[in-house]
């Protein structure tokens, strides 16, 4: 059976919801997923989704929502998974993100296991994935991705909640409620398997930047190499400091795994000669200066080798950067980059930040499920 | 007593081949959670000279007990 997609942009939220209920199918829905711009109030369309479709439901809202083969905004995007991909899930809502983590991210994994019979530690990766979203002004994405992947080998894809770049207040949804403060992690045993992916598309410059000194929580470096923050950074790409804000989108910089996969850190604003960042990085890290390439090329290639490689896939769901969005908007490239998801059923959002085994920015994290 | 970077690189060696059990997708996710938490697991592998000692002992052996492993004596 194929997965079917819907989306609406009607602004009356029990109409929205009819709507998506005329194009999908509950009854053979076994959770819903959804991602919604800001513009609609939260309380009542997480009501009114649960009241409606009557499953299991989650999803968040965004900065900008994906669909099969579109960008969209001021729109909600849903998806029905079904017995044929999902062959079961269970939903922990983690509240008040900024108290007590470890008993909370304990207690949630402790919930996986009863749920599914044994603990969460013993479970073979490649029978389970896990579903990761946050509130995306939390702060508290790099602390949870952490201690999710300290409790087990599964692999948890997701991304942090948007507001439509207003960043006053972000929504995650789970069984008819909206929360903010709080993720939602769902872990998933998908019926024929899964697959991850995580595309950015930047080249290292080989040009290194050594945090030597930062405010950890506030995701602050005062200093790379030993030298003032913008001071070594405009050093490296050879321009005056004043314009170092006019070269971070294209610059960011990247913890390496190997020569070609950077775990993206992106510089969002300077404060003085401090520049701040989206995600968080720790002293003494190694930071290349990495350069960009083309979004819509790199995306098209990662998913046509991973389909080749380990698919074919029934569904995709798409954690994709809001940075990338507006890199996409700048070069007129949105309908391209819809069009890249338009042979595959697709639902997926503009994120504050993507997750897989930790936080990033500027990277499109992928679930395919067989 | 202070630690060497055989001893560094033994430790990380240990902690990422007990979590992985041979899978290499494991050890990429692995060694990237270490990074994640602040050990340049890179640079203690390669063997850097320009490494810096300063709290190394103590992080590795907070990401072996936050990943449950026993590190040998």
């Amino acid at each position: 059976m194929k997965t079917v997609t819907a989306f609406t942009k009607n602004k009356d939220i029990k109409a929205a919801v009819s709507e998506l209920k005329k194009d999908l199918d509950p009854k053979q829905g076994e959770l819903l997923l959804f991602f919604a711009s800001s513009c609609y109030n939260v309380d009542e369309l997480a009501m009114e989704m649960d009241r409606q479709f009557q499953i299991n439901s989650i999803g968040c809202t965004t900065a900008g929502e994906l669909v099969s083969g579109q960008m969209l905004d001021e729109s909600i995007v849903a998806m029905c998974l079904e017995k044929d991909v999902l062959e079961d899930h269970h939903i922990e809502i983690v509240e008040d993100v900024h108290e007590t983590l470890v008993p909370k991210i304990d207690k949630a994994f402790g919930a996986f296991g009863e749920h599914f019979g044994s603990p969460v530690a013993d479970f073979d990766f490649q029978q389970y994935v896990g579903l990761l979203l946050v509130d995306g002004l939390s702060n508290q994405e790099e602390m949870i991705n952490n201690l999710v992947g300290n409790k087990s080998d599964i692999v948890f894809i997701g991304g942090s909640a948007g507001d439509d770049l207003a960043f006053e207040k972000t929504y995650v949804f789970a069984n008819g409620k909206a929360y903010s403060n709080a993720a939602v992690l769902v872990l998933i045993k998908p019926t024929k398997g899964y697959d991850v992916l995580k595309t950015q598309s930047f080249k290292s410059t080989s040009k290194k930047l050594k945090v030597t000194k930062l405010v950890e929580r506030e995701r602050r470096i005062q200093e790379f190499n030993g030298k003032p923050a913008t001071q070594a950074y405009a050093e490296s790409l050879n321009c005056a400091q004043g314009e170092v804000e006019s070269r971070f989108i294209q610059n960011p910089v990247g913890l390496m795994i190997n020569d070609d996969e950077p775990f993206v850190r992106s510089p969002r604003v300077t404060d003085g000669t401090d520049i701040l960042f989206y995600c968080g990085v720790k002293e003494g890290q190694n930071l290349d200066i990495l350069e960009s390439t083309d979004i819509v090329n790199e995306t098209t290639r990662s998913l046509v080798e991973k389909s080749r490689d380990t698919g074919p896939f029934s569904c995709l769901i798409n954690f994709n950067c809001v940075l990338r969005k507006l890199e996409l908007i700048e070069k007129k490239q949105e309908e391209a980059y819809g069009n890249v998801f338009s042979d595959i059923p697709t639902i997926g959002f503009h994120t504050y930040g993507e997750s897989y085994i930790g936080h990033m920015n500027q990277t499109a994290t992928i679930l395919l499920l067989k | 007593m202070k630690s060497s970077i055989e001893d560094y690189q033994r430790q990380i060696k240990f902690i990422i081949d007990s979590k992985s059990r041979g899978n290499s997708f494991q050890e990429i996710n692995y060694t990237m959670k270490l990074m994640l938490k602040g050990i340049p697991v890179k640079e203690i592998l390669d063997g850097d000279a320009h490494l810096k000692d300063e709290g190394l002992s103590d992080k590795i052996r907070s990401a072996a007990k936050d990943l449950n492993i026993d590190l040998p004596n």
